[in-house]
C-alpha cells in the first residue's frame, strides 16, 4: 500500500519567532525560544494539566494552534480526527532540562527528596505524552532520535507509516529544548526549536505539499561534498521546514539531502501542491 | 508483513546470555538482590537486578572489535550483541538497520558534564545505537526510539515496519538500560520501589523493582533468513491512553487497542492467543489494569500469564526486548515459565498466572504486553516458528 502523504500544515516556534506555514526570522540573539504574547493559554487548552514541565507547555501551546489553525480551515479536506493522530516526534536533546532541574533538586534537597513532578517528565516521550493527555489522543507515541536528523527522521518515519497505510496522520517533527531558566542544558542544539509538520493521507490532488521521497541512512564515513552537513538538530528543521515553504508556493519539486556528524543521512523531494497556494 | 526472530542475545541480572536467562525464568529463580554500584541508603529499597561489572561487559564484547564503550547502557548493549551476531555475517553488503529502545541511553555521560559544571555535547540517548550499528556494519536507518517502558517493544515494531517498507533486509534491534541512581532515587520519589523483590499479580505485592541489561534480537525478512528462526514477530500495536503522565488508564482499554492492533496486523483473531506475556511490573495500578485487560480481551478464557520482572527486575527502556526474547525462546521450547516471586494472586487483580514451577504448553501464539509513562501501550505478536509455515 502506498498512500500519497500530504504536509498539511506546520508550526515552528524558534528564538526568532513563531511562524505558521512559514519559518520565522532566525539571528535572535539568544537559543531560547523567542516570547510567544498570543500563545494559548494552557488553562484554556489543557485544563486537566497539573504542573507541566516548560517544555511540555510550550508543546501543547504550538500544538494547539497547529491543530486548530487546520481544523478551522474550510475549503479543503475535513482534518483528521485527533484520536486518530499519531505523534513521532524527533529529539537529540531529549529531557535534559528537566534531567538537571531533578538533579539539582537532588543536590540541594538531598536524594531522597526528589521531586516527583520533575522526575515524571525526565523521559523525552513525557512533553509529547503531554499532547495526548491534552487532546485526548489515542494514537501510537514515540520519539525517534538519528544525531541532528533526529526531527527529520521522524518526518519520514512518520511518512512511511502514513504511506504503509498504519495510520491517517501522524503530528510530527523536532524537540530540541536545552533551557532551564538562564542556563543551557544541552550543548547538542545551539538554538532551541519546536518544529511540528501534521502529515495526513490525502488524495493525490491535495491542496497541499506532498513528501514524495524521503529516506534515512547512515554512513559513518564522510558522505559527498555534495550533501549538506547539518551540524545542529535545528538547521536540519529549518532546511526541512523551507523546503515545504517554498513547496507551497508552487514551483518545482524540492529536494534536498544531508548528514550528520553522528553519521545519519537523510534526503527527502516535497512537491507542490498542484492547486498551488492552499 | 511478518519478521524471523534469528537470533537473540541477552545480558540480565542473571548474568551474560540468553541460557543464563532462560534457566533462570524457567526455574522462578530472581535476581533481585541488595544493590551495590551504587547507595540507597534512606529510601525506600535498597534492592536491584544487576547485571555483570562493566569488565565483565567489555570483555564480552570485545569480539565485536570496537573500541570499549564510555557509558554503561552501551556496554550492555554491545555484550548482548555480541551473542546476538556470534557467527552472523556481517558483510556491508547486506543492507541493514539498527534500531535500539531506551529511556535514558548515555545519561551517565550527560551527568558527568552537568556535575564538572559544563554542558554535554555528547548524544546521550543515540550513544548506543550508534555503537551498535558501527560494531555491525549497519548502512541502514540507525534509530533510537523512546516510548518510556515500552521503547524496545516499539524498537521491534519499527523494526517489523522498516523491513516491511523494504528499506532494508535485516534489522538489528535492541533494548538497553543501566542502572542509575539519577534513576533509583526518581523511582523513590514516585514512591514506586518495593522494599521487596518484586512480586507481579501477588496479594502482597509493594511495588516494582528495578533491574538493568539488554537484549538484541535480529530481525529478518521471511524467506530471506539466513539462519533457523526462533521464534517470529508477526504484529505490532500501539497506543496512547490520555489519561495520565504515570498511573495507566484503570480499565485497561488504551493497551486492549494496542493488542487488538498487534493482533490485526498480524491477521489472527484473538480466539487465536495461547499465552500473554505480561508486562507485569508489581505495582498495584499496572498489575489491576492488565487483569482488566485480560478480562476484555479473553472474556474469561485460561490464557496462562506470565512475565519476568519479578526474575529480573524492571529494565525500563529494555524490557519489551527482554520480554520478546524470553517469549520467543519459551515459544520454540514449548514451556511456560512461572512468575518469580509470586506466592498467592492477588483475588482483586485476578489473573491465571503461571505460578511455582514451569510447565510444558503447546501454544504456538503470545501476546507480548508493554506499556509505560505517558500512557503509551504496545503489544507484539510472537509465533513459534515452524519450518513450512
Amino acid at each position: 500500500m502506498t498512500v500519497p502523504v500530504a504536509i498539511s500544515a506546520f508550526a515552528l516556534w524558534t528564538p526568532g519567532g513563531v511562524g505558521f506555514d512559514e519559518v520565522p526570522l532566525q539571528g535572535a540573539p539568544g537559543p531560547g525560544l523567542a516570547a510567544w504574547p498570543d500563545a494559548p493559554s494552557l488553562a484554556k487548552v489543557h485544563p486537566r494539566a497539573r504542573r507541566p514541565h516548560a517544555q511540555a507547555t510550550a508543546l501543547v501551546q504550538l500544538a494547539h494552534a497547529l491543530l486548530s489553525a487546520r481544523e478551522a480551515k474550510t475549503g479543503v479536506p475535513p482534518a483528521p480526527p485527533r484520536q486518530e493522530l499519531d505523534v513521532l516526534l524527533g529529539t537529540q536533546t531529549g529531557s535534559s532540562a528537566a534531567d538537571l532541574d531533578f538533579l539539582d533538586g537532588l543536590k540541594t534537597r538531598g536524594a531522597g527528596f526528589g521531586s516527583p513532578s520533575t522526575f515524571v517528565y525526565t523521559l523525552a516521550t513525557a512533553a509529547p505524552a503531554e499532547l495526548a493527555l491534552a487532546f485526548r489522543l489515542r494514537g501510537a507515541l514515540t520519539t525517534v532520535t538519528a544525531g541532528s536528523l533526529s526531527g527529520v527522521a521522524a518526518v519520514a518515519r512518520g511518512a512511511a507509516r502514513i504511506a504503509a497505510g498504519h495510520c491517517r496522520a501522524c503530528l510530527c517533527g523536532g524537540v530540541e529544548l536545552g533551557s532551564l531558566g538562564g542556563r543551557r542544558t544541552s550543548g547538542i542544539s545551539g538554538h532551541d526549536i519546536l518544529a511540528l509538520f501534521l502529515l495526513e493521507a490525502a488524495a493525490a490532488d491535495a491542496p497541499w505539499p506532498t513528501l514524495q521521497q524521503w529516506e534515512v541512512g547512515f554512513s559513518p564515513a564522510p558522505v559527498s561534498e555534495a550533501s549538506r552537513l547539518f551540524h545542529t538538530p535545528e538547521s536540519a528543521l529549518l532546511a526541512l521546514a523551507s523546503s515545504i515553504a517554498r513547496a507551497r508556493t508552487g514551483g518545482a519539486p524540492q529536494q534536498l539531502d544531508g548528514s550528520s556528524p553522528e553519521g545519519h543521512t537523510a534526503s527527502w523531494t516535497v512537491a507542490p501542491s498542484p492547486g498551488g497556494v492552499p | 508483513m511478518p519478521a524471523d526472530i534469528t537470533s537473540v542475545g541477552a545480558v540480565t541480572g542473571h548474568g551474560l546470555g540468553c541460557e543464563p536467562l532462560l534457566s533462570a525464568v524457567l526455574a522462578g529463580r530472581s535476581a533481585i538482590r541488595p544493590l551495590t554500584r551504587f547507595s540507597a541508603e534512606g529510601l525506600c529499597s535498597t534492592l536491584a537486578s544487576e547485571a555483570p561489572s562493566d569488565e565483565v561487559l567489555v570483555a564480552a564484547a570485545s569480539r565485536l572489535g570496537q573500541p570499549p564503550a564510555r557509558d554503561r547502557a552501551t556496554r550492555l548493549l554491545l555484550a548482548a550483541a555480541a551473542e546476538a551476531l556470534d557467527g552472523r555475517d556481517l558483510r556491508p553488503s547486506v543492507r541493514r538497520a539498527v534500531v535500539v529502545g531506551t529511556t535514558k541511553g548515555a545519561l551517565e555521560l550527560a551527568v558527568q558534564g552537568w556535575e564538572a559544571g559544563g554542558v554535554p555535547t555528547e548524544d546521550v540517548l543515540g550513544a548506543p545505537a550508534r555503537a551498535l550499528a558501527l560494531a555491525c556494519g549497519a548502512r541502514g536507518p540507525v534509530l533510537t526510539v523512546g516510548a518510556a517502558c515500552a521503547s524496545s517493544a516499539v524498537a521491534l515494531g519499527e523494526a517489523l515496519a522498516l523491513l516491511e517498507d523494504g528499506v532494508c533486509d535485516e534489522v538489528v534491534v535492541g533494548g538497553t538500560e543501566a542502572l542509575h541512581p539519577f534513576v533509583y532515587r526518581g523511582f523513590h520519589a514516585l514512591k514506586a520501589l518495593s522494599p521487596s523483590p518484586a512480586a507481579p499479580f501477588d496479594a502482597g505485592r509493594s511495588g516494582l523493582s528495578l533491574g538493568e541489561g539488554a537484549a538484541v534480537l535480529v530481525l529478518e525478512a521471511p524467506g530471506c533468513a539466513r539462519r533457523s528462526p526462533v521464534a517470529v514477530l508477526g504484529g505490532f500495536g500501539a497506543s496512547t491512553d490520555g489519561f495520565d503522565q504515570t498511573a495507566p488508564d484503570p480499565t485497561g482499554s488504551g493497551l486492549a487497542t494496542a493488542c487488538h492492533r498487534a493482533l490485526q496486523q498480524a491477521k489472527v483473531g484473538v480466539e487465536a492467543v495461547e499465552r500473554y506475556h505480561a508486562h507485569g511490573t508489581g505495582t498495584l495500578l499496572n498489575d489491576r489494569m492488565e487483569a482488566a485487560v485480560h478480562a476484555s480481551l479473553f472474556g474469561g478464557r485460561d490464557v496462562p500469564v506470565y512475565g519476568i520482572k519479578g526474575s529480573v527486575g524492571h529494565t525500563l527502556g529494555a524490557a519489551g526486548a527482554l520480554d520478546a526474547t524470553v517469549c520467543a525462546l519459551t515459544l520454540r521450547r514449548g514451556v511456560l515459565p512461572p512468575i518469580a516471586n509470586l506466592q498467592r494472586v492477588d483475588p482483586s487483580s485476578p489473573v491465571p498466572a503461571v505460578q511455582g514451577v514451569a510447565r510444558p504448553s503447546p501454544g504456538a501464539l503470545a501476546l507480548v504486553a508493554n506499556a509505560g509513562f505517558g500512557g503509551i501501550n504496545t503489544a507484539l505478536v510472537l509465533r513459534r516458528w515452524e519450518a513450512g509455515r
